[in-house]
């Protein structure tokens, strides 16, 4: 960031660390040190593995 | 707090925001950051944006750092003041950061963080365009849009620190969410508490009044108390310096023709070029003809004449002044004469006075007239009329105009208004105009009441209107009480007695009674060249 402002400014990015999901859409930003495991999870809209995964994680 | 090796006072730059250097005392403090605190709606984005703007035309480069609206919104916003962003963008003279939240990007916290990305955009936008000013808007905008409010505000504090550090002058607007309360919210005048000022839009009486206040200007002088300001398209914020107007008043001793030779000879040889002369009376007692009068005066000895009306329509002061024997078109084809014809109640107070200012500036008149004040008081509060009339007045004395003004009183017989008991101490001279009651007649009755720094006529005189214009007769002597409202008639012995007696003790000779003086004098018989004996 320090070294390349540009790129912060292309992306809107205010906070560090900042971790950007681009692919697959929809676009996820996560903010912070990433410490708090759920919410980055959440953030990334990732849902840990099921123990018998044939559904795609829509089953909470 | 370490200010360098600068122990000279705190320096100011100026703004070049109309007039707000003068309450500011010269600018805004060097180097430091300004935090404008305001309601909504009370005008701090376009009080940031000019900020930029004043300076980008004064020759410094600027940055606009946006938490709330987006960049473009604010490129279209301020187009209707007159400021093209994208051409300063484009000449390298401007740079926005966007902070503004973007509703397409979701995000999420996830532990401890800093702006440190937003620093890094910052300082990088002040290098790209070497910019000496920054506006900040808003500092409320950046909490709403981070969850962890104890990190945004001491991340928010290492950037006011950031900004001061790198050489910029800065301002940071804030919320509020009263007019008269906190100073802002988050308690962000706690971090960023070298300067404030508070903008504010009250309602009052159903009409909106802007006011801006410096509360604080570390280590320097300002203005303090409130000052009312307006927002006009194509510039922008105005503030009204009522106090600091003052100051620079002229005065000068060159008199002008009021246009009618005998009110002339009462003001004892016209009225004083750059003074400000009150007309009160009730309706119909002759103010308009007074205003056109004095406008035939002014374009007769090639003076411009401004007339601001607010009670008649044009083609209404036109026909009156035809019945007059004045010609208003001939006068206005000649250039000599200006119309400005409005209701008062389609702007504000403040509105009208930077729209009158503008006007003077453009037409530049010798004489202003301004029929009627009284219709102009009803459109604000008594303290915005009163700042009106200040604002007014010392603005066209200094422009050395002679303005006359009108004020209608309530009441036909006598009395006085709300209008004159607030601006009589602001006049240098009050003409009275009144009904008098005799015998079942209306007459009119006429005196100078007050003139400032020169002798006048004391008596009232009677006076009729026919077409010329204005025609003084006798004082009407064998009355008392007129000016109360409730005329009295007295014996003309009873007058001979105490007149002789008011002589005896002031040692004055008497002028101007019935019976012709003893040895009539030179002055006398001007005075009665310029006052024949009435003919009834």
């Amino acid at each position: 960031m320090l070294e390349n402002p540009e790129m912060a400014e292309d992306e809107r990015i205010l906070a560090t660390p900042t971790l950007i999901k681009s692919l697959p859409l929809p676009l996820r930003r996560v903010i912070g040190d990433l410490s708090d495991k759920d919410k980055v999870l959440l953030g990334l809209e990732v849902q840990p593995k099921p123990l018998k995964s044939a559904d795609n994680g829509v089953a909470s | 707090m370490n200010d360098g090796a600068n122990n000279l006072a705190v320096e100011k730059i100026a703004t070049g925001i109309s007039s707000f250097d003068i309450i500011a005392k010269g600018g805004l403090p060097r180097n430091r950051t300004t935090l404008i605190s305001g309601t909504a709606g009370s005008g701090k984005t376009i009080f940031a944006v000019q900020f930029l703007a004043a300076g980008i035309e004064l020759g410094f480069p600027g940055v606009f750092v946006t938490f709330e609206e987006s960049a473009s919104d604010i490129r279209k916003n301020m187009r209707s003041f007159g400021w093209d962003l994208a051409k300063w963008e484009a000449e390298g003279l401007l740079a926005f950061v966007d902070a503004s939240p973007d509703p397409e990007i979701d995000s999420v916290e996830s532990g401890g963080f800093d702006l440190g990305a937003l620093l890094a955009r910052v300082k990088h936008a002040v290098k790209k365009v070497k910019a000496e000013r920054v506006a900040v808007d808003s500092l409320g905008a950046v909490f709403s849009q981070f969850s962890d409010q104890s990190i945004v505000r001491s991340e928010l504090f290492r950037i006011a620190s950031a900004l001061k550090s790198i050489g910029v002058t800065a301002v940071l607007t804030a919320e509020r969410t009263d007019d008269y309360g906190h100073i802002a919210r988050f308690g962000v005048e706690e971090f960023i508490a070298d300067n404030v000022m508070i903008l504010r839009n009250v309602l009052e009486d159903e009409s909106r009044r802007r006011t801006i206040e410096i509360l604080k200007f570390r280590g320097c002088d300002h203005q303090k108390g409130e000052y009312p300001f307006t927002i006009v398209p194509d510039g922008g914020v105005i503030v009204i310096p009522l106090s600091a107007m003052q100051l620079s008043m002229k005065s000068s001793n060159v008199r002008i023709s009021s246009g009618n030779e005998q009110l002339d000879a009462m003001c004892g040889g016209g009225l004083f070029r750059d003074s400000v002369t009150l007309v009160s009376g009730a309706t119909g007692t002759g103010k308009t003809l007074t205003v056109t009068q004095f406008l035939q005066g002014g374009a007769k000895n090639g003076e411009r004449c401004l007339l601001l009306a607010f009670e008649e329509s044009r083609d209404q002061l036109f026909r009156n002044a035809t019945g007059w024997g004045f010609d208003f078109e001939e006068m206005e084809a000649a250039g000599m004469l200006r119309v400005v014809c409005d209701y008062p109640d389609v702007s504000g107070l403040e509105d009208w006075l930077v729209t009158i200012q503008a006007t003077i500036r453009e037409f530049k008149p010798q004489r202003v007239a301004l029929d009627s004040l009284s219709a102009l008081e009803h459109v604000g509060t008594a303290k915005a009329f009163r700042e009106f009339v200040i604002g007014l007045t010392s603005f066209i004395k200094h422009e050395e105009i002679t303005g006359l003004f009108t004020s209608t009183t309530a009441s036909l017989m006598g009395g006085d208004s709300i209008t004159e008991t607030h601006i009589s101490t602001l006049t240098d001279s009050i003409i009275l105009l009144r009904y008098v009651e005799m015998f079942g007649d209306m007459r009119r009755g006429l005196t100078v009441l007050k003139m400032r720094g020169s002798w006048h006529d004391k008596a009232i005189r009677e006076f009729t209107i026919d077409k010329g214009g204005m025609k003084m007769g006798r004082p009407f002597r064998n009355v008392t009480g007129i000016l109360a409202g409730a005329p009295v008639h007295v014996s003309p012995g009873d007058v001979e007695r105490a007149w002789s007696q008011l002589d005896k003790d002031s040692e004055i000779p008497r002028r101007d009674s019935g019976s012709p003086a003893v040895g009539e004098d030179g002055a006398d018989i001007e005075r009665r060249r310029i006052f024949p004996p009435a003919s009834d």
